[in-house]
């Protein structure tokens, strides 16, 4: 398993000079103009904030460096640069060559030398990051949003020609679906038409596996229509994230598995805090489907909040406990770098609707450079337990089938109601997905989950 | 059996949203697609079946309200079950709506003596938070000297919370036909099959219409809450043309069963003892059906 991850990330990960552990951590570099809506995206998945309350966002005048976790297991970076053309200097004076950053820690000299020098160093973030996520503002005029779309790929071609680029044509919410339609097709063929003569041709375009053609200067490029005022955000995020899970295609797998042994239509796998799916089975998804799934867990969680929530809870299961442990294994060395240099480490929280805060023990971690000043609410109960599950009917004859896999995991299912008569067979094949789930991420508990009720 | 319920308030002040909202599956974003009424908007809600609740919804702008109390007067304030008088906690103009509140009062009682008077101080979303409990209880106290003969009873409300649904689960209430007999019904229920709580919903809207609480519970607003989950869950279920049929949630603590009883009310019963396994609880529910819908048949006869 080890070895597993390692290669599959190294492969992601082109920069040889990496630190070892940069892995352990896969960076997003998200960017786009400035009021694009960068920040707004980030709170609205990672902080619960309203979707209406981000037009009091202020702008981000620095480098901001966001340190989220998901699903336990998955420590993700983003990094929101905020877009002006002029910054890029090394774009106008191309030297960089990526020997001159042999330094210990990521997180160090990427912000506090570059943002003394006025600038941030484009190429040196490039090499660092996993995915680009570029935001376009699709209610402005975005011409020269995609012109530093093309700069910014251009210059990643040559640091780092396995990067990966999320395009966001964000705000799409106040368009027509012939608009969105119309807006995605100009914004690709602009971006193809500056690429067509490098890229050798069109044919290979886009291209969207690592696996395809590892050795070409192939471009990965994907375009998502996204809003923060629908789940489309929430589902574009997702897919950035899927790709940068070592283990998808692993997870992939087992949920297929999984939905032919119990005869189910389809299958997700949820980070519950941010509602981000980190793996669904092959099938084909549905928009509508996946929000009613992001749904469902609001439902769960809201009416737990309300019946289940005990003093007495002395359920902590040994599982939570194997996992804490393993999770401590899996933190980034690094962790200890960002304090001795006095970041702001906090965590902003906001409850999601009136009346419930969303409490879990992932809080994410905000590390900023510039002088964010966000309280902190530290989660406290947590009523999503080891015996958290929900089944809900529709008519028609479907169902959906939710089971908790970790604390901060869920699994739910979409099912006929037929296949829903044997529950006995479904519990036991969803516990052995959730062992198998278990193990892909090293989180075995020590005391085993066999003896699993059935 | 027809009940007339009457709406009334300033223009903009929510009357047809909040209906759209209770009655018609908006959510309430949709309400901002809403345009002013023009005089008078009849609708007729089936509610528990045989119930039917005839809405008049009438448009607040002030040329309308000045013929309702003239020319439409007869029409409009006779047979009235319930009054529904919204005031927008941001009008700044306080005095004209309390006169035409007194004018209001003046025709009811001289057509109804006998109407319920729901007074909701609306739009409370607009009001900072710490400062709503001390606005409203002043806005209480002025209505009900105001209201002189007359009782009403004021509630805080705002389409973008679970208020809306305290207060219109409250005047449902009153129109329920043999709620004695009902709460009868289901604290037995609930004893027998030793459930924490047991709630009734009326199904199209989902407005709690009885309860039974043999386990105190710490949040009084749990109600509209768990009315407004759920009827956002089912707004969501439509989006994929299904319909919501049944639910069940449950952690190490709890287990929450949500069934259709009879054709017209859904039941949750909450369970906190966990040896009592789901079919257990399904088949109880199952039994208890035909029971309720006995007691809603004889209600309908007489
Ligand atoms: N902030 C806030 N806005 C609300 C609330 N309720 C309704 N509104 C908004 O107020 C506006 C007017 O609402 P309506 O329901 O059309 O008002 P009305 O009382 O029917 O007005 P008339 O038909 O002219 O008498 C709509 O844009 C609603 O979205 C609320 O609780 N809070
Ligand atoms: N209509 C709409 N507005 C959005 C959306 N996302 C962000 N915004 C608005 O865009 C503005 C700028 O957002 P901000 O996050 O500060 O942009 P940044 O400079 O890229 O970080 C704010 O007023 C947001 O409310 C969206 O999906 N739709
Ligand atoms: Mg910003
Ligand atoms: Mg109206």
């Amino acid at each position: 398993m080890i070895e597993e991850t390692s290669t599959v990330v190294n492969d992601i990960d082109s920069d040889k000079n990496d630190n070892k552990t940069s892995y352990m951590r896969p960076n997003i570099l998200l960017t786009g103009l400035r009021r694009s809506g960068k920040t707004s995206i980030q709170r609205v998945i990672f902080t619960k904030m309203q979707p209406s309350q981000t037009q009091f966002l202020k702008s981000t005048p620095h480098l901001t460096i966001n340190q989220f976790s998901c699903g336990s297991f998955i420590n993700f970076q983003v990094q929101e640069l905020p877009g002006q053309l002029h910054v890029f200097p090394s774009l106008q004076f191309p030297n960089s060559d990526g020997t001159h950053n042999g330094s210990s820690s990521l997180y160090d000299d990427d912000n506090t030398t570059h943002l003394v020098s006025g600038g941030y160093d484009m190429e040196r973030l490039l090499k660092r990051c996993n995915a680009v996520v570029y935001i376009i503002d699709a209610q402005d005029d975005y011409s020269q949003s995609v012109s530093s779309l093309n700069m910014i790929i251009q210059s990643g071609k040559r640091v780092n020609p396995r990067l990966r680029y999320e395009v966001f044509i964000h705000k799409v919410d106040q368009l027509s679906e012939e608009a969105k339609i119309e807006t995605q097709r100009d914004i690709h063929n602009q971006v193809r038409e500056h690429f067509a003569d490098v890229n050798g041709g069109t044919d290979s375009w886009p291209l969207t596996s690592f696996g395809s053609n590892p050795n070409t200067q192939s471009l990965l490029i994907n375009f998502h229509l996204t809003s923060i005022f629908d789940h489309s955000i929430f589902e574009a995020f997702s897919k950035v994230i899927q790709k940068l899970i070592p283990q998808f295609n692993h997870l992939e797998d087992l949920l297929n598995y999984l939905i032919s042994a119990s005869n189910m239509e389809q299958a997700f796998l949820f980070d519950i805090q941010t509602k981000i799916s980190i793996a669904t089975d092959s099938s084909p998804t549905d928009m509508q489907m996946y929000e009613l799934c992001c749904d469902m867990i609001d439902l769960l969680i809201n009416m737990s909040e309300i019946y289940g929530r005990s003093n007495d809870n002395v359920v902590q299961t040994t599982e939570d406990d194997g996992i804490i442990n393993d999770e401590q294994s899996y933190d980034n060395p690094d962790d200890e770098d960002d304090e001795n240099e006095g970041h702001i480490v906090n965590g902003i929280h906001e409850s999601t609707n009136s009346y419930s805060n969303y409490s879990f023990s992932t809080t994410p971690m905000v590390t900023s450079f510039a002088s964010m000043t966000e309280t902190i609410t530290e989660p406290t109960s947590n009523v999503f337990d080891s015996m958290s599950s929900s089944v809900i009917k529709l008519t028609g004859g479907r169902a959906l089938y939710l089971k908790e896999i970790n604390r901060h995991l869920a699994l739910i299912c979409v099912l006929r109601e037929e296949a829903l008569t044997k529950q006995a067979i479904i519990e036991y094949n969803v516990n052995q997905l959730k062992k198998s789930i278990l193990e892909l991420f090293h989180l075995t508990p020590q005391t085993s989950s066999s003896s699993v009720a059935s | 059996m027809r009940k007339k319920v009457l709406l009334m308030g300033k223009s903009g002040g929510g009357k047809t949203s909040m209906r759209s909202i209770i009655f018609a599956n908006y959510s309430a974003k949709d309400t901002r697609r809403l345009g002013a009424t023009m005089d008078v908007e009849q609708s007729y809600v089936r509610f528990l079946g045989n119930l039917i609740l005839n809405l008049w919804d009438c448009g607040g702008q002030e040329a309308f309200m000045e013929c309702y109390f003239a020319a439409q007067k007869d029409n409009i304030f006779k047979n009235v079950e319930v009054l529904i008088y919204v005031f927008d906690v941001q009008s700044q103009e306080l005095d004209k709506d309390l006169h035409y509140y007194q004018s209001c009062l003046e025709s009811i009682l001289q057509h109804s003596s006998q109407a319920k008077i729901f007074c909701l101080i609306h739009k409370m979303d607009l009001v900072p938070e710490d400062m709503r409990e001390s606005l409203f209880n002043e806005r209480q106290s002025i209505l009900t000297n105001v209201s002189k003969p007359l009782q009403c009873s004021c509630f805080r409300t705002s389409i973008w919370d679970e208020t809306l649904y305290k207060a219109w689960s409250q005047i449902v209430y009153q129109l329920v036909p043999n709620v004695k007999g009902l709460e009868k019904t289901l604290t037995n229920f609930a004893d027998i099959i030793d459930a924490d709580e047991i709630l009734l919903f009326e199904k199209a809207t989902f407005l709690v219409i009885s309860h039974c609480t043999r386990k105190p519970h710490r949040d009084a607003r749990r109600f509209e809450k768990i009315s407004d989950i759920i009827k956002q869950f089912k707004l969501s279920c439509s989006k994929l043309t299904a319909a919501f049929q049944s639910m069940e949630v449950r952690n190490s603590t709890f287990a929450c069963f949500i069934e259709l009883l009879t054709p017209n009310t859904y039941v949750m019963v909450v369970i906190s003892d966990p040896s009592i396994s789901s079919e257990v609880t399904l088949m109880n529910i199952r039994n208890a059906r035909k029971v309720f819908e006995k007691l809603e048949k004889d209600v309908s006869r007489n």
